[in-house]
């Protein structure tokens, strides 16, 4: 999978659960999702050197992308937050985006981190409510990502335990207005989608046809597990059942989709082991396979 | 100022279950202290009346345990039961700063070194056990920090002795096990910890 083959592979995200097999059944993937900031140890704005690569899974890194394409998945970018946006951040994506020669580079579409200079984090990924308020935030923010990463850049979908009452748009709308005012891409996760639909209740089904499909480039699909009466995006072993009927579904209305990304929280690598992955790799080809024959 | 103050409110809410609590009984007056327009603050007290606010701030707990949990399993699996109310207290007054977490680690043992100094850590075995797991993360700091420098220090066969004050390799077996310690006989045991390379090894002595 280049830059150039619009071709849809299947990958898995990078985990150290997964150093072994990354090394083993390198042959059965199309590409390798990491998280860049798994591989450095961010000291804070102002700091120098700020980011400092840490050498655990690195040689793994650079031993797979020698033949496979890699794409970058962010977590600290906190694009959504109100009263920062991290421009040392970004380069240090494109730096990563230029070493690779990753294809895209994705984020989330919310905020963690609060402040500049001395922050403070929420320790989770928190909603923004979708008011066009935060698209004003975020068209800038995104044209900037895009100048900067010089590659197509993914805005990952929310997954989210309580909702704000009073929003302008419905969570569909926004995405749509989204993408299409800033050029940004989609990167839909259907586990995300599944699991807001478990706990605030709609069909998940109707959700997906009223997104723009066109927009969406990749798609996570995943497990979780039940917690306090909510059914929660851990990641927890193989892909639900149900994520699979969306992908099944949306797929082939995907015209630029380009992976299907596998994602499992490393701490249930004993449910999976490479067994388990590689059919989950499997069961992602046939499916997409099957939906792109009707 | 009007939205990232609504964003600090909800970082603040997450981060904090207790204040979460007080402005479900208390109302919007418990949120006097940010600059809110009339929506964002009904957006908050309908936020604070969700179930799914618990799971955001048990979630928040998981993530910044994750770290701590990593960097001391022992004295962790030792506390267990007196667990909960000590990250209470730390987290009442030590905020995450970064979002890789990276000083909740750093934060937990600077907190039970206050505890172990004050004579507040009377917990069995739990200082020496403490004490071992603390110089086993002073030495991966001290690896972080050489890396760190354009010059890095020759760390290579750097050690460190622990004494422990009961047989270590039934303390830390059981709690590698996630058991609890049985009575054991006090003594006088050396821990010794080598840095080789990337590696570190431990020498325990009978």
């Amino acid at each position: 999978m280049s830059n150039e083959t619009p071709a849809c592979g299947v990958g898995v995200l990078f985990n150290p659960a997964l150093a072994d097999f990354v090394q083993s059944h390198s042959g059965s993937l199309d590409y390798l999702a990491v998280i860049p900031d798994r591989f450095w140890v961010d000291r804070g704005s102002g700091s120098h050197p700020r980011f400092v690569e840490t050498s655990a899974g690195r040689t793994v890194l650079v031993e797979a992308a020698r033949s496979l394409p890699v794409v970058l998945h962010g977590i600290g970018l906190s694009i959504c937050s109100a009263g920062l946006f991290d421009r040392e951040y970004l380069s240090q994506l494109a730096r990563w985006r230029e070493r690779y020669s990753c294809p895209w580079v994705s984020e989330h579409l919310s905020f963690s981190r609060i402040g500049a200079g001395h922050e403070t984090n929420a320790g989770i990924a928190l909603p923004v409510p979708y008011d066009r308020e935060i698209l004003d935030l975020l068209l800038p923010r995104i044209e900037a990502a895009q100048a900067v990463l010089g590659c197509p850049f993914l805005l990952e979908n929310n997954v989210t335990y309580v909702t704000f009452p009073e929003q302008e748009l419905s969570e569909s709308q926004f995405l749509n207005e989204l993408t299409r005012r800033s050029g940004c891409s989609l990167l839909l996760d259907l586990h995300n989608v599944y699991t807001n639909s478990r706990n605030h209740g709609f069909d998940p089904t109707k959700f997906l046809l009223e997104l723009d499909l066109s927009r969406i480039v990749e798609i996570h699909v995943a497990g979780g597990s039940e917690m306090m009466g909510f059914y929660t995006d851990s990641h927890t072993g193989g892909v639900a059942e149900d994520v699979w009927y969306l992908l099944s579904i949306v797929a082939r209305h995907c015209v630029n989709l380009r992976g299907v990304t596998f994602e499992f929280h490393e701490s249930t690598w004993p449910l999976l082991r490479a067994d388990g992955v590689l059919a989950q790799i499997a069961r992602a080809r046939s499916t997409l396979a099957a939906s792109c024959a009707v | 100022m009007s939205l990232l103050d609504f964003q600090r409110a909800l970082c603040d809410l997450t981060l904090n279950p207790a204040f979460a609590g007080s402005v479900l009984r208390q109302g919007g007056s418990r949120l006097d202290g940010y600059e809110l327009t009339a929506n964002e603050q009904v957006r908050l007290l309908a936020v604070v009346r969700q179930p799914g606010m618990s799971v955001n701030c048990t979630l928040a707990r998981a993530n910044r345990f994750a770290p701590i949990a990593d960097a001391f399993p022992l004295t962790c699996s030792l506390l267990k039961p007196h667990l909960r109310p000590l990250l209470d207290e730390l987290w009442s007054f030590h905020r995450p700063d970064g979002y890789q977490l990276g000083s909740e680690a750093d934060a937990f043992a600077g907190f039970l070194r206050q505890k172990v100094a004050s004579g507040e850590m009377n917990f069995t075995y739990a200082e020496e056990v403490f004490r071992y797991e603390c110089a086993i993360w002073d030495l991966i700091r001290l690896v972080q920090r050489s890396a760190l420098e354009s010059a890095p220090a020759a760390l290579e066969d750097t050690q460190v002795t622990v004494r422990f004050g009961h047989n270590p390799r039934i303390l830390i077996g059981c709690l590698e096990r996630d058991e609890l310690p049985p009575n054991l006989p006090p003594g006088d045991y050396v821990v010794r910890l080598i840095l080789r390379g990337d590696s570190l090894e431990v020498e325990m002595a009978d």
